[in-house]
């Protein structure tokens, strides 16, 4: 669907994207994640056309966004950060309007426009001026235009921002629901988003794609069993002697509570195996009660920190998932 | 190009700069129309119009002010550009929007000819031939406030700067006359324009190597031409700049009744040239 080649887009001396290359296939919905100022919107607005790239080239359906445009825009609905509403429409003007320079043709504009305002859920508020409604509506007019001729690329641009809880939730919703039938791409520096709706997410930073991988994947293995925290009912003594006689090497850190006779320890392994079982099986053995045990590989949050510091490079495109950053923790490895 | 047309001059006529333009044009024009050809009994309309021809520099400043800056800060050039529309649809849809606001007026100006003719002689072909060169001057006008409104962002300096780029054509006979006549203030003015050429240049590009090129090339040409033909530079603006004049074009329809086609198609140039600049202007800032 969509193909990034060496993408470079330099502001004077700074460059904003650094050779960035993507394939975006079909029928899926994408997550763009990084920090504020990484480089998702340039990039997003230079797969839409609307700044040209220092180098490289993005392709749409194989139409070339820089030597076709008309052709590649043809099948992209794009929703940038700020809406690009007029405040002095209505929303069904609006729409009547992106029609047109959509080139929707006039006989399908009507069908194309009702089913956008449904999609989109606004028609308690087609009539009403675009600048007398809330954040919430007018980013949701912003994503009638983008799903309006129901193009089969949507590229959202922090879709939620600024909306309320309940419009965030019935937004993700409805992404969900274009993913059925387009494929989108969307971005957003919030995690927990791009986890809720994203079949794919790719981490960018700097400039530069740090991580990409499925949600799937990249919750696994940042969920991994390798590293483990758990407290037993007991002082620290009583757990070294149990974690001694564990059959491998573990990395062990220890803290106790001697008030309420607790110790809380972080056992972690290099290999990549779970190792919850045979902790129970230590621990039940020298009568020590687990009473609360937890991953305690990074959440991805600190994962998404860490891999968008600086200096964060080196990518594996065929697993996808970055190295550098996470081995150092020895939290994760490929 | 239709949808862009059809929005902006829904724009212009719902809110209040449409309606408020044509209104003060119209009751301008109808003033001086009231006074110098109903009262004075003058049988040319278009003498009234051209007489009116301040308000054109204040009224069009405000229509194209919003033109492309508006669209640049609440960002709504981004629904233009990433749709599948050209550069020159957007462009002339623009365009034609603001050359539509100033055509209302001047259908409803037709009519005082005829009321005109009404009471006796009237110069039907005088007034309404004039009256197409005053509209292609407006285009123009409107032409270069929509270029001015494409460099910037902010619509009150875009319509300051447009107020003065217009003030400098309505004065340009005059400010020509003041100039002397002698080669060296002619080549020391143009050393002065290479510069700020020079200068522009290197705003829009940011590299000092390529500005200085333009401006030693700009001062070797001068320099060259200067050697070669010593006397081309003798009242050089008064001689070649004078087209510039775009005023003069309606006044030599109206006061000397001649169709003063080289200016018609000086004034179409500037149009096609600014409409050019304009979509240049669109493009550089998709790759800056």
């Amino acid at each position: 669907m969509v193909e990034i080649v060496d993408l470079v887009k330099d502001y004077g001396t700074h460059r904003a994207v650094d050779n960035l290359n993507l394939t975006i296939e079909d029928g899926q919905i994408y997550g763009f994640l990084g920090p504020n100022g990484a480089g998702k919107s340039t990039t997003m607005n230079m797969m839409c056309g609307y700044i040209g790239a220092t180098s490289g080239d993005v392709k749409i359906n194989g139409h070339s966004i820089s030597e076709e445009p008309l052709e590649a825009k043809k099948l992209i609905g794009y929703l940038p950060e700020i809406p690009p509403v007029y405040p002095d429409m209505t929303p069904e003007e609006y729409l009547d309007f992106a029609a047109g320079i959509k080139r929707i043709p006039k006989a399908e504009r009507k069908e194309a426009i009702e089913l956008a305002i449904k999609k989109a859920r606004i028609e308690n508020v087609r009539n009403r001026l675009i600048k007398n409604l809330s954040k919430g509506y007018r980013q949701r007019v912003g994503l009638a235009q983008a799903i309006l001729g129901l193009p089969p690329l949507i590229i959202l641009d922090e879709p939620t921002v600024g909306l309320d809880p309940k419009q965030i939730i019935e937004m993700r919703e409805l992404i969900k629901e274009l993913g059925k039938e387009h494929t989108v791409i969307l971005s957003s520096h919030i995690l927990s988003e791009v986890s809720a709706v994203c079949d794919k997410v790719m981490i960018i930073s700097a400039g530069k794609l740090v991580a990409s991988d499925t949600t799937e994947n990249l919750e696994r293995k940042l969920k991994a069993y390798n590293k483990i925290q758990l407290t037993v009912r007991g002082n620290k003594r009583q757990a070294q002697n149990a974690v001694e006689r564990l059959n491998s090497e573990y990395a062990v850190t220890y803290h106790e509570d001697t008030a309420h006779n607790e110790c809380t320890m972080v056992v972690s392994t290099d290999q990549d195996k779970d190792i919850r079982d045979e902790l129970f099986l230590a621990f039940s053995g020298a009568h020590l009660p687990i009473i609360g045990m937890q991953s305690a590989a990074s959440s991805l949050e600190e994962v998404f920190l860490e891999l968008t510091q600086d200096g964060s490079t080196g990518i594996n495109m065929d697993n996808n998932i970055i190295t550098d950053n996470i081995d150092n923790d020895g939290e994760d490895a490929e | 190009m239709g949808a862009v047309y059809k929005r902006e001059l829904k724009a212009y006529m719902n809110s209040m700069t449409g309606p408020l333009c044509i209104g003060v044009f119209v009751a301008l024009v109808g003033l001086y129309f009231y006074g110098s050809n109903i009262q004075t009994g003058y049988p040319i309309f278009s003498y009234s119009l051209i007489s009116a021809w301040f308000v054109l520099l204040l009224l069009v400043p405000v229509v194209t002010m919003r033109s492309f800056a508006d669209e640049k800060r609440q960002k709504t050039d981004q629904i233009l550009l990433t749709s599948p529309l050209s550069i020159a649809d957007i462009v002339l849809g623009k365009f034609f929007a603001m050359c539509s606001v100033f055509l209302i007026p001047m259908i409803l100006f037709c009519i005082a000819p005829l009321i005109i003719k009404s009471f006796g002689n009237a110069s039907l072909l005088t007034d309404y031939t004039s009256m197409l060169a005053y509209f292609v001057m407006i285009c123009v006008f409107v032409s270069i406030g929509m270029f001015i409104s494409s460099l910037l962002e902010n619509i009150v300096i875009t319509a300051v700067c447009t107020f003065a780029v217009l003030l400098v054509i309505y004065l340009w006979t005059s400010i020509v006359s003041i100039i002397p006549t002698d080669s060296l203030t002619s080549i020391i003015i143009l050393l002065g324009v290479v510069t700020l050429i020079a200068l522009l240049f290197y705003a829009v590009t940011k590299n000092w190597i390529a500005a200085l090129a333009v401006e030693l090339v700009g001062c070797g040409i001068l320099i060259g031409i200067n050697l070669s033909n010593p006397s081309m530079f003798e009242g050089f603006f008064s001689k070649y700049t004078s087209g510039l004049a775009l005023f003069n074009v309606p006044i030599n329809f109206i006061y000397y009744q001649i169709f003063d086609l080289a200016g018609m198609i000086r004034m179409l140039l500037i149009i096609v040239v600014m409409l050019f600049l304009t979509g240049q202007s669109l493009q550089k800032r998709r790759w800056s």
